[in-house]
């Protein structure tokens, strides 16, 4: 079924055409949220808030072209994950950048298959891996990423900077894990 | 150089994700569908048991009020003791209340009641009687209580009033009245050397 087409029928309410919607996104909604909350049950628990969610307000949605819809989807389900983290989680508890630092070189990580970058950044302290998902994988810049989270941009250029640090960490020293 | 690592990382993860994965996926289905219907199921069901729930404790209330009327009301009716043995059906006891009524009516015979005696003693003198009468009807007057004062409830000081009070009665009381004759004596007379002379006029003076 068409895209427009299905999501026409769910603004209409219809069951069956969210069945279907939830059918084809519900897989690559519940990694992105586990991405976030590394635990089966909590990432359950949000992707049920977050179609609960894309289902009441899916009146307000306007297409945009090809993919918009699947980016909309995205960011609601990353706004229930950054919600339940707010309140397991306080971002604030970090510490100051040291600009001398140099970036960390993470060319390696081009080797890797993608299964075993998500494990590794799986491994990742909840701010660390945050601010990484946020800035990297999403594409937020840092002044969203601070409004999102309700922190400074500096502690989240200083969150990023060090995520980048453990993994490469993760990527020289074998059998290394690191994490909350 | 950095953003395109970056780019090759955000890649590299969607990538991933489109990979389906093990998870209870239709049980998260179930609740999702659970959570957009009840707000349309549920509220009838809510209003309904509530206004249920207001009909039962009006009734109680209105039933609970009814019983404390009859017990008040079954108070008195209680305390007199009832003996269901000793009623009779009503057709029986009307057949009853009519022989009733017959037989008082043909044999009623009155009692026999004493003639009243005679008084033979003579009555005493009458001056007396009311020297009994007035001394007795002052001992009653004197024994009994002053009647409270209802109107005023503040409590008066009373005196005890000493002695007998007697009723004035004008039938009572003989009148007697007496006229006496003064005359002033002169000198010459009052030594007895003179006759009076009774030309003189005399004062009359009346003495109750």
């Amino acid at each position: 079924m068409k895209e427009s087409i299905l999501i026409t029928a769910c603004q209409r309410g219809d069951r069956k055409a969210q069945e279907v919607l939830y059918s084809e996104y519900a897989d690559s909604m519940y990694r992105l949220v586990w991405r976030y909350v590394k635990s089966q049950a909590d990432a359950e628990d949000i992707v049920i808030t977050g179609f609960v969610r894309i289902f009441k307000s899916i009146d307000s949605f306007r297409s945009q072209g090809t993919g918009s819809f699947g980016g909309w989807m995205r960011k609601v389900m990353v706004n229930e994950s950054l919600m339940w983290l707010r309140k397991q989680h306080n971002f604030n508890l970090t510490e100051s950048l040291e600009d001398t630092f140099n970036e960390p070189d993470l060319e390696a990580f081009r080797d890797l298959e993608a299964e075993d970058i998500y494990q590794c950044i799986a491994q990742l302290p909840t701010g660390y891996r945050t601010v990484f998902n946020l800035f990297v994988i999403e594409g937020y810049d840092h002044r969203e990423i601070a409004e999102m989270l309700g922190i400074q941009d500096v502690t989240s250029r200083s969150q990023l900077f060090k995520a980048k640090s453990l993994l490469k960490k993760m990527l020289t020293q074998e059998g290394f894990h690191y994490g909350t | 150089m950095e953003r395109n690592l970056e780019n090759f990382f955000s890649e590299k993860i969607r990538l991933a994700e489109q990979k389906p994965v093990t998870w209870n996926k239709d049980t998260t289905w179930h609740l999702v569908t659970m959570s957009l219907e009840p707000q349309r199921k549920r509220t009838p069901f809510f209003y309904a048991a509530a206004c249920l729930l207001m009909l039962v404790m009006l009734v109680g209330v209105q039933i609970g009020s009814y019983q404390a009327d009859v017990d008040v009301k079954l108070t008195p009716l209680a305390a007199s003791p009832i003996r269901p043995s000793s009623y009779l059906p009503i057709e029986e006891e009307c057949k009853v209340t009519q022989q009733r009524v017959v037989n008082q009516t043909t044999h009623t015979t009155l009692p026999h009641q004493p003639e009243p005696e005679q008084i033979t003693d003579p009555l005493p003198e009458p001056t007396e009687s009311i020297d009994r009468w007035i001394a007795a009807e002052s001992t009653e007057t004197s024994l009994q209580p002053f009647p409270a004062d209802e109107k005023t409830p503040e409590v008066q000081a009373v005196e005890p009033i000493i002695g007998i009070i007697i009723p004035e009665r004008k039938t009572d009381k003989v009148v007697t009245e007496k006229k006496v004759k003064f005359r002033w004596f002169k000198p010459q007379e009052q030594n007895g050397l003179e006759p009076p002379d009774t030309n003189v006029k005399n004062v009359f003076a009346r003495i109750n």
